[in-house]
């Protein structure tokens, strides 16, 4: 089972900036309990700034090599998540300005092989069923495409505040942005996702509240 | 970590009101409900072994780059050291006498190429061998000072030769 990512209490489960520091004195094993918190996080984020899964994983692994050689210059007075989750989102810019054109692939389609190799969960008979869960399928689906469609400054803001929960602040770290920006950012970002998912069906509701579109239906 | 449920059609119009309505605190919060249900991407399993991996192989290889990089130097250091060497025996007292005036001027020459090696292998020895490599290996710190001192003692011995010679090798030069 892995551990979750922003540990902030200390006791038996140390937190990310006490396992940063006792990597830095040159623990592998700190360092191995780190990437596994945050190889998710830094692979989700990565994944959906490059659309090519493949791609995703070779710059998560680097940006955990990154991660490893810039230790040194880890402050633990800051939050570890955003120092890595910064270097990562480089890693991805990086990649993104050396393939102007990535091509587009479906995250959702992972969703049944993703979990290939790990335990299954047992059946919730609380659960929806079949088809409410091929409709939450099919949302998913059309809200990932929407997302996917954003300009990358945008899906990266969007990706870190709704995604990670990050604060603005800690976004503006991340993306190397005033906070302004971030904040102008996300407004945008969220209407551009609204839009986009009103192009693919999914139409705002009515002044009314009636729900035109796929979403009521 | 967040567990994972299925999204609702009504999540989705919540937040699209939300927007619609401009009220940017309950957007906020209805869209990372959305985002709670998105699938969380992995890589594939045993991602964390392949990381280590990785940074096991990026130390190989930097130590085999500082080992080398050591080589280097020791083998240049060497080499300087013979040539300042052989400059003192050659312009040294017992190698000048037998020979005639062109050998002599070569064997000038090569003692003020020893000289200067010397000179060289002093400035190598103090500045570029601390600051390349005692930044990484602290007890680089002793021998560069071990070599610095014997190249001092080197050179300020070839200087008081080459002065006590060169009587000598003008009287051979001819005039």
């Amino acid at each position: 089972m892995q551990e979750a990512p922003h540990q902030r209490v200390e006791g038996r489960v140390p937190t990310d900036e006490t396992l940063a520091i006792r990597a830095r004195e040159g623990s592998p094993e700190a360092f191995a309990r780190l990437v596994e918190r945050y190889e998710r996080p830094v692979f989700g984020l990565i994944v959906r700034l490059v659309r090519d899964p493949a791609l995703a994983e070779d710059l998560a692994q680097e940006a955990f090599l990154r991660a490893w050689r810039a230790l040194a210059s880890f402050d633990p007075e800051r939050r570890f998540a955003s120092w890595l989750l910064r270097i990562a989102h480089n890693a991805a810019i990086d990649a993104l300005r050396r393939r102007r054109t990535m091509p587009l692939v479906s995250l959702v389609m992972e969703d049944d092989g993703e979990e290939e190799g790990r335990e299954r969960e047992l059946p919730d008979l609380a659960a929806p069923n079949p088809e409410e869960r091929a409709a939450g399928r099919d949302l998913a689906r059309a809200l990932e495409q929407a997302l996917a469609g954003l300009r990358p400054e945008y899906r990266a803001a969007l990706l870190l505040r709704f995604g990670q929960q990050l604060s603005y602040e800690e976004i503006a770290e991340v993306l190397s942005l005033p906070l302004g920006t971030v904040k102008t950012f996300l407004h945008r970002g969220r209407a551009a996702l609204a839009r986009a998912l009103a192009d693919a069906g999914y139409r705002l509701p009515t002044r009314g509240g009636e729900t035109g579109g796929r979403s009521g239906t | 970590m967040r567990e994972r449920r299925e999204m609702t059609p009504e999540e989705l119009d919540g937040w699209l009101r939300a927007e619609s309505a401009a009220d940017d605190a309950e957007a906020e919060r209805r869209l990372a409900l959305l985002f709670d249900a998105l699938v969380e991407p992995a890589p594939r399993p045993g991602f964390t072994a392949r990381v280590l991996a990785s940074i096991r192989a990026e130390e190989a290889a930097v130590r085999l780059a500082r080992r080398r990089r050591f080589r280097h130097l020791a083998a240049a250091a060497v080499l300087l050291s013979a040539a300042a060497f052989a400059g003192l025996l050659l312009a040294g007292p017992g190698g000048l006498g037998a020979i005639p005036a062109l050998g002599a001027r070569c064997l000038m020459a090569a003692g003020a190429i020893g000289r200067g090696v010397a000179w060289f292998w002093t400035l190598f020895a103090t500045a570029f061998v601390p600051v390349a490599e005692a930044l990484f290996r602290p007890w680089i710190f002793g021998v560069a000072a071990a070599l610095a001192l014997s190249s001092i003692l080197m050179l300020s011995s070839l200087v008081r030769c080459l002065e006590r010679e060169k009587g000598v090798v003008h009287a051979l030069l001819p005039h």
